[in-house]
C-alpha cells in the first residue's frame, strides 16, 4: 500500500514538474518574456518535486489526494505566468486564489491535527466543528495580515503590490471562500476519519515530532 | 448567584452600542456587538453560569470605549481632524472595537471549551479570540468597499484617480490596521488576567457550584 502511494507521489509529482520545466523552457525562445515568468516557472517545477521529496526522505507522506491538488494549485499558478493567463483569462487570478487558499487551509488543518496528536500533555482536543471554525478565522486573520503588509510595502516604497480596492477585496474573497469550501470539506472529512488514524498516515519524521512534542517539556500546560 | 449583575450590565451596555451602531448604519459594529450580547448571555441562559470577572471587564471596558468614541464622533469634537485624509474620529471606534471582538471570540471559545466535548487551552482561546478581532477586520472590508464604490470612490484598476490619490486604499485598510494595532494590547492584557484561572473555571456559578 504504501509503495503504492510512494509510486503514485512520485508519478504526479514527476509529471507536473516535468510539464512545467517544459513549458519554461519553451517559453525563452518565445522572446518578450520577463525574467520574472521564467524564474517563476523554474520555482514552481521545483516545487511541484516536494511532496515526492518528503515522501523518498522520509519526512512526511501526504495523503494522495491532497499531494493532486498542491500540484493542481502550483501548476495553475506556473502556467498563469508563463502563458500569461492572468492577463487574457477573466477570473484566472480568482481561480488561482481560491485553490491556493484551499490547499493553505488544508495544511493549517492537518497542522492543527498533529499539533492536537503531539500535545498530549495539554490534554488538547479539537473536534471537527472548532477546528473548521478555528481555521477559518485563522485563514481570515492570515489574509488580513498579508493585506497590512502589502499596504504598508506600497506605502513604504511606493510599489503598487495592492493595484486597487477592487483587486483587494477580490483577493480576500477568494481567502474566504477557499477556506470556507476547505473547512467544510475538512468538517466533513474528519466526521468519518479518525484523528489519530488521520495523524499517523502521515509518517511524521522524528526531528519534526520532536518540535511538535516540545511543549511537553514544559511544566506549565496552559 | 455569583457575576449575574455584572453580566446584565455588561449585556445593556453592549445592547446601547448595537442600538448607536444600528441608528448610523454601521453593520459591522452592530454585529459584533450582537455577537457579544449572545455570547453573553448563552451560559446564563444555558445552565446559570457567568464568565468570570476579568472577561465580564473586558466587555464592559470594550463598551464603554465604544460609546466614548461614538460621542466623539457625534458631537464633531474630531470632525476636522484627519490621519492621512481618514477621520480620526472615525479611527478611534475602529480602534475599541477590537477590544469588543477580542471579547467575544474570548467568550466563544470558552464556551466551547466548556459544553462540547473539545478541549481548548487558555493559550488556544486567546489565539482565537486574535484571530477573531482580525478576521472581523478582514470582513468589515467588504461592506466598505461597497461604501466606497457608492460613494464614488476610485476603486477599480482602470480608474486612473488611483496614480494619484489612494484615499480609498487607506479607508478600506483602516479596519485591518486598527484591528492589527489595538489587539496587540488588549491580548497582551487578557492574557495577563487569564493565568490567575484555570481554563475550566472561566464560567462560575450554576446548579453544581
Amino acid at each position: 500500500m504504501t509503495d503504492k502511494l510512494q509510486r503514485w507521489t512520485e508519478i504526479t509529482s514527476a509529471v507536473f514538474a516535468a510539464v512545467l520545466l517544459l513549458m519554461t523552457i519553451l517559453a525563452i525562445p518565445a522572446g518578450g518574456r520577463h525574467p520574472y515568468e521564467v524564474i517563476t516557472g523554474i520555482v514552481c517545477s521545483l516545487f511541484c518535486l516536494l511532496p515526492a521529496l518528503f515522501f523518498c526522505k522520509k519526512i512526511m507522506r501526504l495523503p494522495l489526494w491532497f499531494t493532486a491538488i498542491i500540484e493542481a494549485a502550483i501548476f495553475m499558478h506556473g502556467y498563469g505566468v508563463l502563458l500569461l493567463q492572468y492577463d487574457l483569462l477573466v477570473h484566472y487570478d480568482t481561480i488561482t486564489h481560491t485553490l491556493s487558499s484551499f490547499v493553505i487551509t488544508v495544511c493549517v488543518f492537518f497542522s492543527l491535527l498533529c499539533v492536537e496528536h503531539y500535545g498530549n500533555y495539554t490534554g488538547l482536543k479539537f473536534t471537527p466543528g472548532w477546528t473548521a471554525m478555528l481555521v477559518f478565522v485563522i485563514m481570515m486573520s492570515f489574509g488580513g495580515y498579508w493585506e497590512a503588509f502589502e499596504y504598508v510595502v506600497d506605502a513604504g516604497t511606493g510599489t503598487m503590490m495592492q493595484y486597487s480596492p477592487f483587486d483587494t477585496v477580490r483577493d480576500m474573497l477568494s481567502n474566504a471562500l477557499g477556506s470556507i469550501l476547505a473547512s467544510t470539506f475538512m468538517y466533513f472529512y474528519l466526521k468519518h476519519h479518525d484523528n489519530e488514524a488521520v495523524v499517523r498516515s502521515f509518517a511524521l519524521c522524528f526531528r519534526l515530532e520532536r518540535l511538535l512534542t516540545w511543549n511537553d517539556r514544559k511544566d506549565n500546560p496552559d | 448567584m455569583k457575576n449575574e449583575r455584572p453580566t446584565w450590565f455588561s449585556a445593556i451596555l453592549a445592547i446601547a452600542v448595537l442600538s448607536i451602531a444600528a441608528y448610523r448604519l454601521d453593520l459591522m459594529l452592530a454585529l459584533v456587538e450582537a455577537v457579544l450580547i449572545v455570547a453573553t448571555l448563552y451560559p446564563g441562559w444555558r445552565d446559570h453560569t457567568h464568565y468570570v470577572s476579568f472577561l465580564l471587564k473586558s466587555s464592559v471596558i470594550s463598551s464603554i470605549l465604544i460609546l466614548i468614541a461614538e460621542a466623539v464622533d457625534l458631537s464633531g469634537l474630531l470632525g476636522e481632524v484627519f490621519y492621512g485624509g481618514v477621520s480620526v474620529s472615525w479611527i478611534l471606534i475602529l480602534l475599541v472595537m477590537t477590544g469588543a471582538s477580542m471579547t467575544a471570540g474570548m467568550m466563544i471559545s470558552v464556551c466551547i471549551n466548556h459544553y462540547t466535548s473539545a478541549v481548548i487551552t487558555k493559550r488556544w482561546m486567546l489565539l482565537f479570540a486574535l484571530c477573531f478581532a482580525l478576521a472581523v477586520a478582514a470582513v468589515y472590508m467588504f461592506p466598505m468597499f461597497v461604501d466606497l464604490y457608492c460613494s464614488g470612490y476610485p476603486v477599480f484598476n482602470e480608474d486612473e484617480r488611483l496614480t494619484t490619490n489612494r484615499l480609498s486604499d487607506r479607508m478600506l485598510m483602516a479596519p485591518v490596521l486598527s484591528a492589527i494595532v489595538a489587539a496587540l494590547p488588549w491580548s497582551a492584557r487578557l492574557r495577563q488576567c487569564s493565568t490567575y484561572y484555570d481554563r475550566n473555571e472561566m464560567l462560575r456559578g450554576g446548579p453544581n457550584d
